[in-house]
């Protein structure tokens, strides 16, 4: 008996290991080094090489605190049980501080919806290859290096699979005069609620003309409604959707200088939240579980004690009937 | 580290394997009630099943609920399916608290009278439903499907009391707890201890 529970306990350090040694329905999208992207296990000992090809491409040249995007292509994916695929945008490969926003970058939107340097895709049945499109805001003026990488896990190994992409090298230069541009206070959405159009009220500097366009999954593009609010003010409306989905949309500006047009900026649709007070909820279910307790105990509440037991009698034969049947 | 979706996974298993097994063996032992000298075997051996699955069903339940939200996306209830989950939920937990602390308190004796047998039976089974529909919300909720899906009922609204309503339910269940405390019952010793020493 002495040994009963060093041996228990040593079983169940030896099993625990085994069972949290992955995430295989991943961890959701969100800001993580490359470390630490669900996995912490990114140092070279625990990992394998990932036979995916990941490239990264973009502008070569973006203005300081303007929209550019990033796209990052992962080809020769090896499928996993789960399809999930872990996709990282990085500002450079150390492991550790090394989220775009360590090195001045904002993501904007990414083509998943969120505004997160991760995101988990998840691939269709058959399919080893995806792209992940990010529009961030660039840093200050100077050369800035982006880094993608992946990790996902297999079926048949322990062991977390990395891969990453060379560098790719974005010159940010000031902003030249007069350059038509979106005010460096515009935020895009990055989700809205389905069955409601959208109206983005998008200030300006330098703009005397603008349009938007709009493009929905099958990549057809049309035009947005646009409206003048006040000088450098406008009024762009996109439609509503009727099924959880993502479209982008871009503005084209005009004005004195070059005309500029904004990468693609990702809108995804989702069903609106629920909209109650949650601790009304739980008061509700604490109710019920309250008076459903108290009813079953206040309904069999007489004493026992006159009463015959049923099992009274039959409990010993038939307790040894059960012990030589089972 | 294990995530919150692999223990959801496992505590749901654990949970509604236990209530299914309890809810067939609360009928099983209503069954054996009603069924006189014949079938009193199945009345104790469905007695001893259902209280001791029940009770293991609803010590998986909590570690279900914890990490059911934590591995839901979004921040806390955002959808009409996990209100209603977590109203199913506890109305088969306060069910299945009712019924253990009855056998507990009345022991054997619960089975005697037809009213009892009729509420210690029925009542078993409600919680079970419960909590299977709890289960079959949360397929829903993941997949878009579940095996309960035919059912005639949209879980895709949210019933939901005004909160006066709520706290006077609740001072109502306090009020049924204080007056069903009968000395009596207490004082003539009932629970598994002192049926056996009836015995």
């Amino acid at each position: 008996m002495k040994r009963g529970l060093p041996l228990v306990l040593v079983a169940l350090l030896l099993m625990f290991p085994s069972v949290g040694s992955a995430n295989p329905n991943g961890v959701g999208s969100g800001d993580f080094d490359f470390q630490c992207g669900g996995a912490c296990h990114g140092d070279a000992n625990m990992n394998i090489t990932s036979p995916a090809n990941v490239t990264i491409a973009g502008a070569d040249i973006a203005y300081e605190g303007m929209f550019t995007s990033i796209t990052v292509h992962v080809s020769d994916a090896v499928s996993t049980p789960t399809g999930l695929l872990g996709v990282f945008l990085l500002s450079d490969l150390s492991g550790v501080g090394d989220e775009p926003s360590d090195d001045g970058w904002t993501i904007v939107t990414n083509s998943e919806g969120t505004v997160t340097n991760y995101v988990e895709v998840q691939l269709e049945n058959g399919a080893n290859a995806t792209s992940v499109t990010w529009t961030v805001r660039a840093p200050g003026v100077g050369e800035h290096t982006l880094y993608a990488a992946l990790h996902h896990g297999e079926g048949n190994q322990d062991a977390p699979f990395f891969g990453q992409s060379q560098g790719h090298t974005v010159t940010v230069m000031p902003v030249p005069e007069n350059l038509p541009q979106p005010d460096p206070t515009f935020a895009p959405p990055s989700q809205r609620n389905l069955g409601t159009s959208t109206v983005l009220t998008v200030p300006t500097l330098n703009v005397m003309n603008l349009t938007a366009e709009w493009r929905d999954e099958t990549g057809r593009t049309s035009s947005a409604e646009v409206q003048p609010l006040a000088q450098n003010e406008w009024s762009v409306t996109l439609p509503a959707s009727l099924a959880p989905n993502t479209v982008e949309w871009r503005l084209v500006l005009t004005g004195e200088g070059p005309n500029q047009t904004t990468p693609w900026f990702q809108l995804t649709s989702q069903e609106p939240p629920l909209d109650l007070n949650e601790w009304q909820i739980y008061l509700q279910a604490t109710a019920l579980g309250l008076f459903c307790a108290a009813f079953v105990i206040t309904a069999q509440r007489r004493p026992p004690a006159e009463v015959e037991d049923p099992l009274k009698e039959l409990d010993d034969e038939t307790l040894e009937d059960l012990e030589v049947k089972f | 580290m294990v995530s919150a979706s692999t223990l959801h996974v496992v505590s749901t298993e654990v949970a509604v394997g236990s209530l299914a097994m309890a809810g067939v063996a609360f009928i099983m032992a209503g069954g054996g009630a009603w069924g006189g000298e014949a079938r009193r075997k199945m009345l104790l051996i469905g007695d001893h099943v259902a209280h001791f699955a029940l009770l293991f069903g609803l010590l998986a339940m909590p570690l279900a609920i914890v990490t059911g939200i934590q591995s839901s996306s979004g921040d806390g209830l955002n959808h009409p399916l996990l209100a209603n989950k977590l109203s199913l939920a506890m109305t088969g937990v306060g069910l299945g608290i009712g019924l253990l602390w009855t056998r507990w308190k009345r022991g054997r004796a619960v089975w005697n009278e037809r009213s009892s047998v009729l509420m210690q039976s029925i009542a078993g089974a409600l919680a079970s439903a419960c909590v299977l529909l709890t289960a079959s919300l949360g397929g829903t909720y993941t997949r878009g499907e579940s095996l309960l899906s035919w059912l005639p009922v949209s879980f895709e609204t949210v019933p939901l009391m005004p909160s006066w309503s709520s706290l006077l339910v609740v001072t109502l269940a306090v009020l049924m707890l204080m007056f069903s405390r009968n000395p009596a019952a207490v004082e003539s010793g009932s629970g598994f201890a002192s049926a056996d020493k009836a015995d």
